[in-house]
């Protein structure tokens, strides 16, 4: 930027800040790439991804540096009208940085329309089969590269911990969801759910343990360091994120959009930010 | 790399003519970083000023609430949403002219014997949406998706949902599934999708 300031006549470095003020950015030349990078900062997740006004509007002075964003599976709640190649290019290029969530089958011993069999061995073929899924959703949304590294979390609601049939039935899924995520080109696995109610920390003992988790503890304490349930010994390298306040309303910028506050310290797509934020440590 | 890091590279005698052309607040507020306040609840964090942004003008608020011929009601998936196993419905105004809700609609889980249970507001009761003339409202409605003992062999699901609006008329939508096995139903979300591109 600097070396090119400086060839530039003023009237063309005028029209380029034309440009940029009216909002009349380029079509993206390139797909995100695939890839994560370790970020350490503040971000929200809203059941819809927002529209890319709302998302220009959130940038700018503002605490949250990165959206989670529900690609898919067959338990994800709302409609995504927004969510396209061109709108995470767009979002990336102002300098926004991605949790990419799947919402697939849910615990057996739940409610929900969809459930992991009770079977172990079907468990973790299901578990294989959405890790599947997944990947082909990264490649549909433009993910280059095979999305080699693009990490994904696996969103598990609480079910009754207590029930060890379906715990297990969880494990299992859990192991063939992270074994198949690492197959070539290979992305990192994470696991999403509760802290405490979705059994975050026994998937510490799997065979194949994920790469990271986002621990949902609404407590207000953004500290990725603190999550009830999950053992401090565990995940320590740079693998944690924290959902520290549940559904609310915030408005930044003339904008409100009901969100989740989360916490990174751990991996997301397709790249670190520069905006650390050490209440997230 | 921080916001302020690049500001200082902008060259100055460039300046006074870019403000020419744009108007001097509007090339404040890029290269300054004088972007409107935020007025979130959170910290501010790290500071991130580069890139322009306008606050986004309020839409014009309707004049009228909606009624049950103004809307079409389309029910979505059904989903696992914060601990909750969810419907989405989605309330397009199909009107020519806009109308609200002044809250989210009375809502009510409709089960094959016609019986009916009334679902929690929660914190939309008195949330108004405004819908221009082909706009959507997302409603999210969930129950918990876990108790101790919940079996599908105890599943009570509501298969319809009844939408009661400001002027007494009401609004039935078919294909929903809703079981109550754990928990009442609630209103998770309530929020307008953006309005449509006028041609």
């Amino acid at each position: 930027m600097k070396a090119l300031t400086r060839r530039l006549p003023a009237a063309v470095f005028a029209m380029l800040v034309i440009t940029a003020a009216s909002g009349l950015q380029p079509t993206p030349a390139r797909a995100l790439s695939g890839g994560g990078g370790v970020t350490i900062g503040k971000g929200f997740d809203a059941c819809t991804a927002p529209s890319t006004s709302s998302m220009k509007a959130w940038w700018t002075n503002t605490p949250w540096t990165w959206v989670g964003v529900y690609i898919g599976g067959n338990s994800r709640a709302c409609s995504q009208p927004n969510l396209t190649a061109a709108w995470l290019n767009t979002q990336f290029t102002t300098g926004w940085r991605f949790e990419f969530l799947w919402v697939g089958p849910q615990a057996p011993c739940t409610t929900f329309a969809n459930r992991i069999s009770s079977s172990t061995s079907t468990a973790f073929n299901q578990g294989v089969s959405n890790a599947q899924s997944a990947f082909n959703a990264l490649v549909n949304l433009g993910v280059t590269n095979n999305a080699q590294g693009t990490p994904v979390i696996y969103d598990m609601e609480a079910f009754d911990t207590s029930n060890s049939g379906c715990l297990a039935a969880v494990k299992s899924f859990v192991n063939g969801w992270v074994q198949q995520m690492h197959v070539a080109p290979g992305q990192r696995a994470g696991y999403y759910g509760s802290s405490c109610g979705s059994a975050v920390d026994a998937m510490a003992s799997i065979g194949h343990v994920p790469d990271y988790i986002n621990g949902a503890d609404w407590d207000g304490n953004p500290s990725t360091s603190a999550i009830s349930c999950v053992a401090s010994s565990h995940w320590t390298n740079h693998q944690r994120m924290k959902q520290y306040q549940g559904g609310h309303n915030e408005t930044w910028n003339g904008v409100t959009i009901n969100i989740d506050s989360n916490c990174a310290n751990g991996p997301l797509a397709p790249s670190a930010t520069n905006f650390n934020n050490t209440a997230c440590l | 790399m921080s916001a302020k890091g690049r500001r200082r590279r902008w060259p100055a005698r460039v300046l006074p003519a870019a403000a020419a052309l744009l108007g001097t607040g509007a090339l404040a507020a890029i290269v300054f970083g004088l972007a409107p306040a935020a007025a979130g609840t959170a910290d501010s964090g790290p500071a991130k000023g580069a890139t322009a942004s306008v606050a986004v003008p309020p839409a014009p608020l309707a004049a009228r609430p909606c009624t049950a011929p103004d809307l079409q009601v389309t029910v979505g998936p059904a989903g696992a949403f914060h601990g909750s196993a969810t419907q989405e419905l989605t309330l397009t105004n199909r009107a020519p002219d806009a109308c609200f809700f002044p809250g989210v609609p009375s809502v009510g889980a409709v089960f094959d014997d016609d019986s009916q249970q009334a679902a929690d507001p929660g914190q939309f009761a008195s949330s108004r949406a405004d819908l221009q003339p082909g706009q959507s409202a997302e409603l999210l409605l969930g129950t918990p998706g876990s108790c101790a003992g919940a079996d599908s062999s105890r599943r009570r699901a509501a298969t319809r949902v009844a939408l009661g609006l400001t002027r007494g008329d009401s609004v039935q939508a078919r294909g929903a599934s809703l079981d109550v096995q754990c928990g009442r139903p609630q209103v998770l979300l309530f929020t307008v999708e953006d309005a449509p591109a006028t041609p």
